[in-house]
């Protein structure tokens, strides 16, 4: 049995999380598959959305199950595997975070866990406004507010995901690892202020 | 090519024994009216009755002597026979579940799950009276084929149907004798017939308004693939609907309250007359009882407006989904009985801002899709030019601590899919871990749907947090989950096949993902207090683990008094739902014991320089 360290064995000394919860999303394939590889492209972070959808759809077209629906067994199960891992591929590298993750994990970064203290104050600070700003809006019922909101947070990902194309380029992973977990950060904004448009508009 | 084509009872058999293709079904078993198609090399034919009815009302009829039929109202009396209709609303439901007037008589089944129906022919399950229709359909195609040339059928149900419903329907498949090839969404099964037969493509909305549900589904169309890129809906919203609406102001106008069972059941069909009437009209007159009134066109809009609204901010829903804007849908599909109302026609074009698509009968369109999805399923050589990627209409999950449903597959993944999670155990020792496996949105498992329990037992003794359980998610392409749990430490392993039992509520599924919304914030609190709650526990757990094994060799006695006592102080404020002072009091807590903490530690160090691992000392 795996020896268990010290601060594990002294639980409460931690301020851990809900430990019994998540503690990652992992691939069947205990290996980080390559999911570039999966989909036959160069490993990137720009990547032309037609030709991963291209790929996507031909992989499907030989692999997805209902094209051995007469085949056997064997055959049917290899085809519902290789096109789980397919689908997998499609949906991480479809998402620039998604992708983001992927490209860190393969340069083996761990991406699973994030502590403020790697982010830079600055950063946390305009979070922090941006959310006092999110919950006024709510409060006020501001539907046009949120949706400005909304595009701002939306064009900080965009310049966040920029930096981390010209970080994770020049080989700055973990600089790069920093941009991710703002760019994770941003991500999360924007789904909470979509959410609220949605409770706005009666969904 | 002309895909389809109407064939007259025992017309095409010789042709079709001729073939080596084996001939397949496509079957629309809906609420109010059923339809049977079969596909051979790459033509559907919709099949008729005697009379040269494509249409078979889902209406099964049970006399005291056992005799069963199929289809119109007898107009008997109930005396003689029990009729039963829109079975389909109880499929996969349980008796709790069904919280509206039904023309029948409910029991409980004596093993749970769905009740069953009283009828002079004694009592029959939704699944039972399922097949009867299935039956008289599966008749249809064996006065064209014979039965054994027949390769199965494809069956489609609403894209919202849940786990619990769509088992039951393969349940009454099985129990007509059909081989089941599939089960397929009844917008995706419309998208297969236009993209085949009409050769559209492109990003395509399917509005589907049937009698008693409505389904949107986007789609990506483009060289024989089918994409299905986001799926919504509202499990009870119809056509039916409007009629009622119309009673309603009908009752309102005559001042005429208590109208119950059949003088109501009569004024629904006149309703139903108006509405047909006013599709033509500017006007139409109603007589109800004493009274007489004229519905106008605009009175009649103003009526069913709202439900029509409903409608588009489920397809809005979708739209934000999939992460596209109304620029990007280049045609929208009109599937269903319902979307012949020109009002709905209006309201959707406007919302859309382009012309609609019905080229195919409406009504038709859904079994003639899946007839062609069959053909492929029955590996018949035309298949090839054609493929079809389907999703998960609901989340599928886990429970954990604190009643939390954990998300595992996301609504609107693609399948197959397998997805896994690590969790681990929660209590010192602990050697068997439950495992809820949950469908539905929202973040409490009370509110989500419960697909089946399993254990994982035997599981070595450990200190909490250090096993490593992982559970994984398989949804194969006939979207059949399976569920299984590995500890990682011991290779020890459990898994489960999802056969769920009863559904969900009427109007669950939509409920419960419009709630998922409006309750984000209150979900969000009550998480946040079982978090703490949980959290305060776990302290409490592990102090006195922690205590039991060195309390008395490191502590004074006044040491362990004090945390003794501030122990009790958390348990019963872990008891309210008092969130800060949980947390006031796990912080407190945390404080007191930093100390003993520190010196097991460095004992642990002594002890582990002397030999021992820190296995041992736990």
């Amino acid at each position: 049995m795996a020896r268990v360290s010290a601060s594990e064995s002294g639980l409460f000394l931690k301020q851990t999380p809900l430990l019994q919860s998540t503690v990652r999303n992992i691939t069947l394939n205990t290996a980080v598959s390559d999911f570039f590889a999966v989909l036959q492209l160069p490993v990137a972070c720009e990547i032309d959305p037609a030709i991963l959808e291209r790929n996507y759809r031909s992989l499907q077209s030989q692999w997805h199950p209902d094209r051995f629906a007469s085949g056997s067994q064997t055959e049917r199960l290899a085809a519902v595997q290789r096109t789980s891992l397919l689908n997998d591929a499609y949906t991480t590298l479809k998402s620039p975070l998604l992708r983001a993750a992927h490209l860190l994990q393969l340069k083996g970064v761990d991406v699973t866990s994030v502590s403020q203290s790697q982010l830079a104050p600055a950063f946390l600070l305009k979070q922090m406004e941006l959310r006092d700003e999110l919950e006024e809006l709510i409060g006020r019922s501001e539907l046009t507010g949120l949706e400005q909101l909304g595009k701002r947070v939306q064009q900080d990902r965009q310049q966040l995901w920029l930096e981390f194309t010209a970080l994770f380029d020049s080989g700055k992973l973990e600089q790069a690892q920093r941009n991710y977990y703002e760019l994770q950060f941003t991500q999360r904004l924007l789904e909470e202020t979509r959410a609220a448009e949605d409770r706005l508009l009666g969904y | 090519m002309a895909l389809f084509s109407i064939a007259e009872p025992g017309q095409s058999k010789a042709r079709l024994s001729a073939t080596r293709h084996k001939p397949a079904l496509g079957i629309d078993l809906g609420t109010t009216n059923s339809l049977v198609a079969i596909a051979r090399e790459g033509t559907v034919e919709l099949l008729l009755d005697g009379h040269g009815s494509a249409l078979l009302p889902s209406v099964v009829h049970y006399q005291r002597n056992g005799a069963v039929t199929v289809g119109e109202d007898s107009g008997k009396h109930a005396s003689v026979v029990t009729t039963i209709s829109s079975v389909k609303r109880l499929m996969g439901r349980g008796i709790a579940d069904i919280n509206y007037r039904l023309s029948c008589e409910l029991e409980a089944s004596p093993e749970g799950g769905m009740p069953l129906i009283k009828t002079l022919a004694g009592s029959k399950s939704p699944v039972q009276v399922s097949a009867e229709i299935l039956k008289v359909l599966a008749d249809r195609a064996m006065a064209t084929v014979s039965g054994a040339d027949i390769a199965g059928a494809v069956i489609t149900v609403p894209a919202y149907f849940d786990e619990a419903q769509r088992q039951a329907t393969r349940d009454a498949a099985t129990l007509a004798g059909l081989k089941v090839l599939r089960l397929l969404s009844e917008p995706t099964a419309a998208a297969v017939a236009y993209g085949l037969d009409k050769k559209l493509e492109g990003t395509i909305i399917i509005y589907d308004l049937g009698g008693g549900t409505f389904d949107v589904s986007l789609m990506k169309l483009q060289r024989g693939i089918f994409e299905v890129v986001a799926t919504g809906g509202n499990a009870a919203l119809g056509g039916d609907d409007f009629d009622r609406a119309i009673a309603d102001w009908v009752l309102q106008e005559s001042g005429e309250h208590s109208v119950a069972g059949p003088a109501y059941a009569e004024l629904l069909r006149m309703c139903r007359v108006a509405k047909h009437q006013l599709s033509e009209q500017e006007s139409a007159s109603i007589r109800f009882q004493a009274w007489q009134g004229e519905l106008h066109r605009a009175t009649y809009f103003a009526l069913i407006d709202p439900l029509i609204e409903t409608t588009l901010l489920a397809c809005r829903r979708v739209l934000r989904d999939a992460g596209l804007g109304l620029d990007d849908v280049s045609d929208v599909v009109m599937v269903g009985g319902a979307t012949r109302s020109p009002r709905v026609q209006e309201k959707v074009s406007a919302f859309f801002g382009k012309p609609l698509l019905a080229t195919i009968d409406p009504e038709a369109v859904v079994a003639m899709g899946a007839a062609l999805q069959a053909d492929v399923l029955a590996g018949n050589k035309y298949g090839e030019e054609m493929l079809l990627l389907d999703v998960i209409p609901l989340s599928l999950g886990i429970e954990t601590m604190g009643g939390l449903m954990e998300k595992i597959i996301p609504r609107n993944t693609t399948i197959p899919v397998a997805r896994a999670q690590e969790f681990t155990t929660y209590k010192d020792g602990q050697t068997a871990m439950s495992l809820h496996v949950l469908q539905g949105e929202r973040e409490l498992v009370s509110d989500c749907r419960s697909l089946a329990r399993f254990e994982l037992k035997g599981i070595p003794p450990m200190v909490a947090g250090a096993a490593r359980i992982r559970v994984s998610f398989q949804v194969d392409a006939d979207g059949l989950l399976q569920v299984e749990a590995q500890e990682m430490t011991t290779g020890l392993h459990s898994s489960v096949v999802i056969k769920p039992s009863y559904g969900l509520q009427e109007g669950d599924i939509e409920k419960m993902l419009r709630e998922s919304y409006a309750s984000a914030a209150a979900d969000k609190a009550l998480r946040s207090l079982k978090e703490k709650q949980v959290e305060a526990w776990r302290h409490i757990e592990a102090l006195e683990s922690a205590l039991e094994a060195d309390g008395d060799s490191l502590l004074s006695k006044s040491e362990i008094e004090g945390l003794r006592q501030s122990m009790t102080e958390l348990r019963q404020v872990a008891e309210t739902t008092d969130a800060a002072r949980i947390d006031a009091m796990t912080h407190a807590l945390n404080q007191l014991s930093s100390d003993f903490a520190a010196r097991r530690m460095d004992a642990g160090i002594k002890q582990a320089l002397t030999g021992h691992t820190l296995d041992e000392i736990g």
